[in-house]
């Protein structure tokens, strides 16, 4: 019944991967939020969906805790940078000098 | 993976370790990826122009078909290693032949994609930002093919050997690599299709 539970887990994990990739393509075409808004938000789905494969698809749920950590670390540092480097290098405006 | 839940799991040391070699080598992957994606956005704070405008060129739709084909093809490879567990060799195979025809579309669309490329000259010394460009997704189509190649390697192995002392460790190894894959095309997506997306030049 093990089996059964970890399959059940995921496909949740598959179904919110395509609901944030859907979510995510709304984001990306819709009109009025800030780029700044926009970017984050994405980056923050971008980490969730990432955390679900480590967790369900890779199973570092039921892992040794450092296994679990250092994955997890690296999803959240590799979004982190992306993100921390876009915000302090101007990117946030709504238009670039050509 | 040792598994709390799934006695069958982790019952011979060389399984463990064979699972603990390929789990040493997707985070080194990882981290070699992660060091690419600060030079991508150190790199591109220099040049944001041509590195936004380049971004346009690109097409999101695609970006997110390849992430959809990347998450069901592992959906179907986590249903192959719970089969294997349990010894179900039939579902087994049936669920990696899914994954690797899934799989598939991955590369029909990069072909799209990179075609398309080409047809208009872009190549990886048209500017900084294509550079990058061909070598991230590049280093991630490898990886792909890799991982291809290990789904018809497992489905091959499991014909004759799916009863060896051996064969949950490699279908649990070949897994893992194939979810990394997806791993890192979550996080190549919104760096190379979305940060530039919605910029224009300044009037």
């Amino acid at each position: 019944m093990a089996a059964m539970s970890l399959n059940r887990a995921a496909i949740l994990t598959w179904a919110f991967l395509v609901c944030a990739s859907i979510a995510t393509g709304l984001l990306i075409g819709g009109k009025g939020l800030s780029p700044a808004i926009v970017v984050s938000l994405i980056l923050l789905i971008a980490v969730f969906k990432a955390r679900m494969i480590v967790l369900h698809y890779m199973e570092l749920k039921h892992a040794p805790l450092s296994w679990r950590l250092a994955f997890e670390l690296w999803v959240v540092a590799a979004a982190a940078l992306i993100l921390g480097i876009w915000l302090f290098t101007g990117s946030a405006a709504n238009c670039v000098a050509p | 993976m040792e598994h709390s839940t799934a006695p069958t799991i982790g019952a011979s040391r060389d399984q463990r370790d064979l699972v603990s070699g390929i789990l040493v080598f997707i985070i080194a992957d990882l981290i070699v990826f992660g060091m690419l994606f600060t030079g991508f956005m150190v790199d591109r704070s220099k040049e944001l122009a041509v590195y936004n405008q380049s971004a346009n060129t690109l097409d999101y739709h695609l970006g997110l078909l390849n992430l959809l084909i990347l998450v069901t093809s592992g959906l179907c490879v986590v249903f192959a290693v719970t089969a294997a567990r349990e010894g179900r060799l039939t579902a087994l195979r049936n669920w990696i032949l899914a994954a690797f025809v899934i799989g598939a579309g991955f590369g029909v669309s990069k072909a799209i994609e990179y075609g398309d490329k080409f047809a208009h000259d872009i190549g990886m010394h048209t500017n900084p930002f294509y550079m990058y460009y061909f070598a991230l997704t590049g280093a991630h189509f490898l990886h792909f093919l890799g991982g291809m190649g290990a789904l018809a390697f497992i489905w091959f192995y499991s014909l004759r050997h799916a009863g060896a002392p051996d064969f949950r460790g490699k279908i649990e190894a070949v897994g893992l690599y194939w979810h990394m894959v997806d791993l890192l095309w979550i996080l190549i997506f919104p760096l190379l299709y979305v940060l530039g997306l919605q910029w224009q030049p300044c009037p």
